[in-house]
């Protein structure tokens, strides 16, 4: 009876444990997806904002005015950047949302299943395993065999970084607009550092991403090293092959 | 590299599910989302190693983890564990 006692303290422990880490990662990929898609939203206000401003005649090219075809190929690069741009923070949330979705679901099943009464009694959770095969599975899908998640998420940091700096550096020449009294004002002040705070929460959480990938990255073989574990059991063959008749009873039909 | 699950991934996955909650082979197949096959499969493999047993129920058969399995995903759950900083 103690031994089932101890048993059943070792599981939560180890569940409560494991748990912890997971809400944990799970907070870090929240917080650095909100940022970024504030970040992306804030980028697409400013683009608009200054097509606009460019639509209605209220600022014109400097760079053309000044150095002619030269400064209007400038300022087509600058606009192909800032697509790119575009793209690539669209596809990174697509990366990101597609772990959160998936991670947020399995924790909020694992809090569900801690309602239930079995589970209650026993304090286990449900859904724990759910949460790491999202994971593995997000690595399958994203993990070329040239290219794996590490690099993959070492190329958005750098990416974040310099395409964060690009669009701070366009807003700044939008405040220099002397005419458009609207970019100097307090909400856009105001929004301005918002937009300055998510894209240094997002690229600080890209670290921790970072970091995060690589670990996973380290147990995705020990847990295959596992299941080899389990196969290396000791096997009963002779016992309940019933499972199978009655799918083999079914073909034959 | 293929998207289907691994093996430690299903043989985890009804080990938590059928812990200390004894679960049917139909509930199994509509939570966990598999072939028939791969759960009976599965279900066979579980049972062979003694990490599940067989409980007889008025619902019918339904599957429980047995202490040998508690002490596997014991050891699962730990071996993400070390692989984290302490809390």
């Amino acid at each position: 009876m103690k031994n089932i006692e101890n048993e059943n303290e070792d599981l939560v422990q180890s569940q409560k444990s494991l748990l912890a880490k997971l809400y944990k990662i799970n907070r870090a990929f929240n917080i650095h997806f909100q940022s970024l898609g504030f970040f992306l939203m804030a980028a697409l206000v400013y683009s608009f904002y200054l097509f606009s401003l460019f639509m209605t005649g209220q600022i014109t090219p400097t760079l053309a005015q000044r150095y002619g075809v030269f400064g209007i190929v400038i300022n087509i690069i600058q606009v192909v950047v800032l697509l790119i741009m575009f793209i690539y923070f669209i596809y990174q949330n697509v990366v990101y949302y597609s772990f959160i979705r998936k991670g947020n679901r399995s924790i909020r099943k694992i809090k569900e299943s801690h309602s239930n009464i079995y589970s209650f009694e026993y304090k286990l959770h449900h859904g724990i395993v759910s949460y790491v095969n999202n994971v593995t599975t997000f690595f399958k899908r994203y993990s070329k065999e040239k290219k794996n998640m590490r690099d993959l998420v070492t190329i958005f940091l750098f990416a974040n970084f310099l395409f964060g700096l690009y669009i701070i550096i366009i807003i700044f020449s939008l405040v220099e607009i002397e005419e458009t009294a609207m970019v100097n004002s307090p909400f856009m002040a105001i929004f301005f550092l918002m937009t300055v705070i998510s894209w240094l929460v997002s690229f600080g959480s890209s670290f921790k991403i970072r970091k995060n990938f690589i670990i996973w990255e380290k147990i995705i073989p020990k847990l295959d090293s596992w299941a080899q574990d389990l196969e290396d059991l000791p096997s009963n063959t002779s016992k309940s092959s019933e499972i199978l008749e009655d799918e083999q009873k079914k073909n034959h039909n | 590299m293929s998207t289907r699950r691994n093996k430690f991934e299903i043989w985890s996955e009804v080990m938590e599910s059928c812990l200390r909650t004894p679960r049917t082979q139909t509930w199994l197949l509509r939570e966990i989302r598999l072939k028939t096959l791969v759960v009976k499969e599965t279900l066979q493999f579980l049972l062979n190693r003694h990490l599940i047993e067989e409980v007889n129920d008025a619902d019918g058969i339904k599957y429980q983890t047995t202490e040998k399995g508690e002490k596997a995903l014991i050891k699962y759950y730990n071996l993400i564990n070390d692989f984290f900083e302490p809390d």
